[in-house]
């Protein structure tokens, strides 16, 4: 594991996780819990549309295959208000959707499963200075 | 002489007499005759003659009585003449319209016949019509079981055609069947005389006194069912790996996520331990649910991927497969040109997968410059695809490169992904390269389309000694199951 230069922290930051994994989802809400970020947890893109019309989000996390509302037509419904905010992040086990199209999409990160946590707390360490500025 | 000689002698005889017992006598006779319809054209011509002799003795007053006798008696025998003239007149004009109609009526059932047997030989599915014990085929019976309709006389030596061995018991079933009426609708594999084997589908129409037997062929139908349940084989396959990389790079990610934050737990202090002892065990549970996983695909596929690793040349892993594939390339006018760095180069590997990602990318590569060639009407002259090897490091270098058209930037991005296929339906299942890219990952190698180029190059770099690597197995399992 790399030496941070500066401790990381996201505090005040609160953040969406959309995945039918219940343990995925836990496992990654705990992680960011330890630095600092309010999470709110969803099992599909339906309910996480839901969710982002009644909180404020500053960050999504989302599957892409998820029965009963998919990630890709999620990320879509919220593209459709914010052409940039906020910003979301793809992960995925298998999907037809590459790279390039879910940036084309208007996603800021795709992480493959199985991703490393470190690289994944640098990424959404990046976005939470942009945010900050 | 005819038959009615005695009757005139009588009735001359009793006119020469000419008294009034043998007149009353004659009249008598001659109302019998008539009467009873004997009134015949000879007869009266005799009749006539009577007359001129009754009229010739006409001066006698006498018979002045006998005279109007004789002449209502005449008269009575010409109507009756009359009447049976015309009656015959017109029975004769009702038979020759009878008979004409019945020329008529038998002319077109003639050609109705004819038009029916004809539609009937002609029938492209095979008709048999069966009467109690009579049975008659068409042409395509013939053909379609390859036997000469002189063969079949009667509905034993049907049933002994059709079935076979099986004729008796299903002749019996046959007439329980006809018995009760039921209809039937069978398929049956029928070998003919010549070795061909034909599929029939038959089915039998009943009517009150016949039936008719139709004969269908599906034999093409049936080879067709059977590439198609092949080929969705593979596809379900492909399927099968997509479901079980999201199956699978699931509990990996919890697994990753857990054990780094069980690490990150312990690091903070004595505090912490517990929690992180909980995220371990979370992550052991979750190992399990792979395990499961990978144990139930066993069953599904053949285990290639248990095969051993083995140190082989590989040149002769490249001959072997271009002898698969060398005999299409000549034959379409397709040039194949091998170019090794190295003779003498031995990779670490499984050799039937890395021939199976050869042979893939070489027919990739042939049908790419095919379809060139086809779309230049056959006149496109340079037509080649190069298997070239390069030592780069510690490995090497696999590269299959082709004159085709090239591939389109629109379709680079797709070009792994399973299912994505540029070929017709049924000559791709859109899974081989995302298979080959399995295999070669497999074998710690890296497989990739190389843009630099300007021709077609597929790239497979291969490690010249096999890493293990944590999640081999999972992918090879997947990737060698085919």
């Amino acid at each position: 594991m790399q030496a941070q230069a500066e401790p990381v922290s996201f505090a005040g930051f609160s953040i969406l996780i959309a995945d039918d994994e219940k343990d995925l989802r836990e496992m990654i809400a705990e992680t960011l819990e330890l630095y600092g970020a309010k999470i709110v947890q969803a099992e599909n893109g339906l309910e996480a549309v839901a969710m982002m019309n009644k909180e404020k989000i500053d960050l999504v996390i989302s599957d892409i295959r998820m029965p009963g509302g998919d990630g890709v037509l999620f990320l879509n419904e919220i593209r459709k208000k914010d052409p940039k905010l906020p910003p979301f992040i793809f992960i995925s086990g298998f999907s037809d959707l590459s790279e390039t199209e879910a940036f084309a999409q208007g996603a800021q990160a795709y992480f493959h499963k199985p991703f490393d946590m470190n690289q994944f707390i640098e990424k959404i360490s990046c976005l939470y200075k942009a945010a900050m500025k | 002489m005819n038959c009615y000689q005695p009757y005139t002698d009588l009735l001359s005889k009793y006119l020469d007499e000419g008294n009034s017992e043998s007149l009353l006598q004659a009249k008598e006779l001659g109302d019998e005759i008539v009467s009873q319809g004997l009134a015949m054209s000879p007869l009266l011509v005799e009749h006539h003659q009577l007359l001129q002799k009754i009229l010739a003795q006409s001066d006698y007053t006498q018979f002045s009585l006998v005279v109007d006798r004789a002449n209502q008696f005449l008269h009575e025998v010409f109507a009756a003449f009359d009447r049976s003239y015309l009656d015959t007149l017109n029975l004769n004009k009702e038979i020759e319209k009878n008979n004409h109609d019945m020329r008529e009526a038998q002319s077109e059932a003639r050609k109705a016949y004819q038009k029916m047997t004809s539609l009937i030989e002609n029938l492209p599915a095979g008709a048999v019509y069966i009467e109690d014990d009579f049975v008659m085929v068409n042409r395509a019976v013939e053909e379609l079981l390859g036997c000469d309709r002189s063969e079949i006389h009667d509905l034993r030596d049907w049933f002994a055609l059709m079935f076979s061995h099986e004729a008796e018991n299903k002749l019996a079933l046959y007439k329980q069947n006809k018995k009760t009426g039921r209809s039937v609708f069978e398929t049956l594999s029928f070998l003919r005389k010549d070795g061909l084997t034909k599929h029939l589908q038959y089915s039998i129409y009943r009517e009150n006194n016949f039936e008719i037997w139709l004969l269908l062929d599906v034999t093409e139908k049936i080879k067709a069912d059977i590439k198609l349940g092949q080929s969705s084989k593979m596809a379900s396959l492909g399927q099968m790996a997509a479901g079980l990389a999201h199956e699978i790079n699931n509990p990996l990610a919890i697994i990753k996520g857990k054990v780094q934050l069980a690490s990150q737990l312990i690091g903070k202090g004595p505090t912490s331990l517990a929690s992180a002892q909980k995220h371990l065990l979370a992550a052991e549970q979750t190992v399990d649910r792979i395990a499961k996983i990978i144990k139930g695909l066993r069953s599904f596929s053949r285990d290639s991927s248990g095969d051993p690793f083995s140190s082989v040349h590989l040149k002769q892993v490249i001959d072997e497969t271009v002898s698969f594939c060398g005999a299409r390339f000549t034959n379409f006018g397709v040039k194949l040109l091998v170019e090794l760095d190295k003779d003498d180069v031995v990779v670490d590997c499984r050799p039937v997968e890395i021939s199976q990602v050869l042979l893939n990318l070489l027919n990739n590569a042939f049908d790419a410059v095919y379809e060139v060639n086809k779309q230049a009407n056959n006149e496109h002259k340079d037509n080649w695809v190069k298997l070239t090897t390069k030592i780069v490091g510690d490995a090497v270098e696999i590269a299959v490169i082709d004159s085709g058209a090239g591939i389109p930037d629109s379709i680079k991005l797709k070009l792994m992904q399973p299912f994505f296929t540029t070929k017709e339906v049924g000559k791709g299942t859109g899974l081989g390269l995302s298979i080959c890219r399995g295999i070669v990952e497999g074998h710690s190698g890296k497989f990739y389309l190389d843009e630099q180029s300007v021709n077609t190059k597929f790239v497979m770099l291969l490690p010249f000694k096999h890493q293990q690597t944590r999640s081999e197995k999972s992918v090879l399992k997947v990737a060698g199951g085919f």
